[in-house]
């Protein structure tokens, strides 16, 4: 996973149709042993202000010799916050061991449509263990309906000892709606700020401005934004 | 600190108790290769024969004259003769021996000395000696006198000419059924055949035969020694020998018949009857079927599977298996059902084959190779434990190589100075246990350790391979090049676990019997243990140097045992199949205090191994 800060994956569309782009914070950055602390991430997400999320996915790609030393969360910029992995294998009926999973390496997608359960992908001798789509230990739909725009936290602790590791990648791919498209600021009405802003955006040639979703900037654009205005949100 | 990882902690410092309760149990598997090389059978009858060119006769002194005392005709050959002397308290004993012309043997002729009674009882030393060769056969009368009533044995060693061969003539031995056994020489006739017999709780009792075959009914449940005395002629001359068996007469199981199918999504369970017993045997079985568009043909085998079980008694066949032999589930059935005891590994049922046929299977995708979960099962069962470890925990967390001792023990026997970085030692002193015992015991002590390989000497490298292949440990998350590395373990048995049964019943050794290290014990456990886990073990094998007339590394046992041996386990005893063998090397015995030095201290070997360690 290799990816500049942001990614825009699809082209964003100036209707209220999904959007799904991806976002990935710096990483290769050490996890602290045998602490609760943790590692920090943040994930700037630069989008639109009027669109809320549908739908979040979170990959990760961590170098651990023990993956069930490792809890990982993450935290929206409304302040909600879920757990995506918690010292998978703990608590066990007996299986892995009080220490949980003990195979190497995380990479894997986490997502509420995958079908697997990420605290019990533990087959040994598989690296890395837990690898593949998986389903977070809480859900993303917590996210559902929040602003997408701001800052994120990814956060990796290392809570047992003995073992330790890296993040190599954390990249968040978030499918948001447009609540209301001619709404740009996102105050949730329409007055002359989103005219400003259209114009703003339109002359930059953002692609927030590209009403007429053709990749282009003319007068088409020009026309739907006055339409949509015109309309109004409901 | 998150409400898991306090769970965690606490599974942590209670580990102990939960591994008493609840142990994590694998569904092993195998792939055909292994129904088709034997690995995962029964082995051939022949396999469990015990054999013997020497004679282990009691001495029963009378009081003649005011003085105790016993002789027997022993027949001196064109080859030296050895004598040990057993008495049952030290120094109970004045010998002579006779010859023909009914005068003292010169005495330099006779070379003796004194050994301790190796693996048996290391406190006691007793007298042997051994006899240089006649000219012409001639029988000769050894004479013991006592001032007391001092009974005892002597172990008569007449050289390799005339062989015995023991063997049980059925797999299981259950209580309350005959158990025959069967015995020839090799080179002599048989006229002669009697058993003495000791029960479970002490009662001796004897049984004679006119045929070549002892049958006794054990009314007991538990391990009997069983002594079988042969008799014969070899060109004119008596000979004599004796086997010494150890037999575990288990209770009788609840017959398993025909099974209900349960499937999923990913496995197939055979349920068998349910039993009341409440205790825990290994169920295996092998899987056969006919490949799809053949079912006039053969079927082939699919996979053999097998699991420790309580009174559910169920198999699990992940259906990747069928997939991967491209079979079709409506002619599968199962072969070769074995139901063993847990701990002596005795047989209880056996049964060649039952139809299951499952119709309408909905299977997975194609599998090209066995992986992990195939071999192993999913994760999640679980059995109760009913083992409660009796050692405590010392070891420390992390990963650790663990150095773990065998059977009877009253030290680490490796140099410990020989193993650097984080080690644990296992610490079960002087105990007899069952591999599946000892292999609970392991895991109570490697608790506190996220994960851990083993150098093991004897039966600890037996204990840890038993835990590495029923159940989830430490063993599954090491790392490094090898898991289980043993130096001297018999994994196909050892003449002195049936000698012990009877020796030790008279000079106390404190350990109690082993039916496990027995050859048909140690067969019987060999049988359940697939390829996949020997793979990762690493054994060595040692013995005596062997330079010119007569080399051993205990004189006494080098009686009991066929050369080359390391005073305990016999050479080709230590062989185990699909394993890794790491070669064998003369001048070191099984322990250190017998002639050549101790395997364990071998600081080239130990080096290797704690560099190849996983942990």
């Amino acid at each position: 996973m290799n990816r500049i800060t942001p990614i825009i994956l699809l082209a964003t569309l100036a209707t209220s149709s999904a959007h799904a782009q991806e976002f990935c914070a710096l990483t290769n950055e050490f996890i602290p042993d045998d602490s609760t602390i943790g590692v920090s991430l943040p994930i700037s997400v630069d989008v639109s202000p009027n669109e809320s999320i549908a739908s979040v996915e979170l990959a990760l790609n961590i170098a651990h010799g023990w993956v069930g030393d490792l809890v990982v969360t993450l935290e929206s910029p409304d302040g909600t916050t879920i757990t995506i992995l918690d010292r998978p294998g703990i608590p066990s009926s007996g299986f892995p061991g009080p220490f949980g999973c003990g195979g190497q390496g995380v990479d894997a997608t986490f997502s509420d449509s995958a079908s697997s359960p990420a605290e019990t992908a533990c087959t040994p001798n598989q690296f890395p263990i837990i690898a593949g789509d998986l389903v977070p230990l809480m859900p993303m739909s917590a996210f559902i309906g929040e602003h997408a725009a701001g800052q994120w936290i990814v956060k990796v602790s290392d809570e047992s000892s003995y073992d330790f590791g890296i993040v190599l990648d954390a990249c968040l791919s978030i499918t948001t709606n447009i609540d209301c498209a001619p709404d740009l600021t996102g105050e949730g009405d329409l007055n002359f700020l989103d005219v400003s802003a259209f114009l703003s955006a339109f002359a930059n040639q953002e692609p927030i401005a590209d009403f007429a979703p053709d990749n282009n900037f003319n007068f088409l654009d020009v026309s739907a934004f006055l339409e949509q205005f015109a309309s109004g949100c409901p | 600190m998150p409400i898991k990882s306090t769970i965690a902690a606490l599974l942590v410092c209670t580990t102990s108790a939960i591994a008493q309760h609840q142990l994590p149990i694998k569904q092993v598997a195998a792939p055909p290769s292994d129904i088709l090389n034997g690995r995962v059978q029964l082995p051939e009858l022949s396999k469990l024969a015990e054999r013997s060119t020497s004679a282990l006769l009691p001495v029963k002194l009378e009081l003649n004259q005011g003085v105790w005392s016993w002789s027997t005709p022993i027949t001196l050959t064109d080859r030296p003769a050895r004598i040990v002397l057993l008495p049952e308290s030290p120094n109970a004993w004045g010998h002579q021996l006779i010859t023909p012309s009914a005068r003292l043997i010169d005495q330099s002729r006779i070379e003796q000395g004194t050994s301790p009674l190796a693996w048996i009882n290391q406190d006691r030393m007793f007298e042997h000696m051994t006899i240089q060769p006649t000219q012409a056969p001639a029988e000769y009368t050894l004479s013991i006198t006592s001032d007391h009533e001092a009974q005892g044995y002597i172990l008569l060693d007449h050289g390799p000419e005339v062989e015995l061969t023991s063997q049980p003539t059925t797999r299981s031995t259950l209580q309350n059924h005959p158990i025959s056994i069967k015995s020839s020489f090799n080179n002599a006739t048989l006229t002669n055949l009697r058993a003495e017999i000791r029960s479970p709780s002490g009662f001796i009792f004897n049984e004679q035969s006119n045929t070549d075959t002892i049958t006794f009914v054990p009314q007991e449940a538990g391990p009997y020694s069983v002594r079988i005395i042969a008799t014969g002629t070899q060109d004119q001359q008596p000979v004599v020998r004796t086997t010494q068996h150890l037999i575990d007469a288990a209770p009788e199981a609840m017959p398993l018949k025909q099974p209900t199918l349960v499937a999923d999504n990913a496995a197939i369970r055979f349920q068998f009857t349910p039993d009341n017993a409440n205790r825990h045997t290994i169920l295996a079985a092998e899987v056969w079927a006919a490949e799809w568009g053949m079912q006039d043909d053969q079927p082939v085998p699919v996979a053999w599977i097998s699991s420790i079980v309580d009174n559910t008694r169920t198999l699990t066949l992940d259906k990747r298996w069928i997939t991967q032999a491209q079979v079709d589930p409506s002619t599968i059935e199962l072969r070769n059902i074995r139901l063993h005891d847990i701990d002596t590994f005795v047989p209880l049922e056996i049964i060649d084959r039952i139809q299951t046929p499952i119709a309408e299977l909905k299977l997975s995708e194609s599998t090209t190779a066995p992986n992990e979960t195939m071999l192993t099962g999913s994760p999640g069962p679980t059995i109760t434990s009913q083992h409660i470890p009796t050692a405590g925990v010392t070891n420390g967390p992390g990963h650790r190589l663990m150095l773990v001792h065998g059977y009877c023990t009253d030290a680490t026997p490796f140099t410990i100075s020989h193993f650097s970085g984080d080690l644990a030692l296992f610490e079960d002193f002087e105990q007899s246990r069952s591999h599946n015992t000892f292999a609970l015991e392991m895991l109570n002590q490697a608790a506190p350790m996220k994960s851990f390989g083993v150098v093991g000497h004897s039966q600890g490298g037996m204990a840890a391979l038993h835990l590495y292949t029923y159940y989830w440990s430490g063993l599954d998350w090491a790392r490094g090049n090898r898991l289980i590395q043993s130096v001297g373990a018999p994994y196909q048995g050892t003449a002195l676990a049936g000698n012990a049964a009877i020796l030790g019943d008279i000079f106390g050794f404190g350990c109690g019997e082993n039916p496990d290290m027995t050859y048909t014990g140690a067969a019987n456990w060999v049988s359940l243990i697939p390829t996949w886990a020997r793979d990762d073990v690493y054994y060595y094998t040692t013995s005596f140097e062997d330079g010119f007339g007569f080399d051993y590394c205990n004189i006494i046992t080098d009686i009991l045992l066929s050369d080359p041996d390391d005073g305990v386990i016999e050479r080709s005893a230590g062989q185990l199949p699909g394993a890794n063998n790491m070669g064998h090397l003369e001048g070191w015995c099984h322990t250190a205090d017998m002639r050549d030095p101790g395997q364990c201290t071998d600081q080239s070997r130990n080096a290797i191994m704690n560099q190849e360690a996983k942990r």
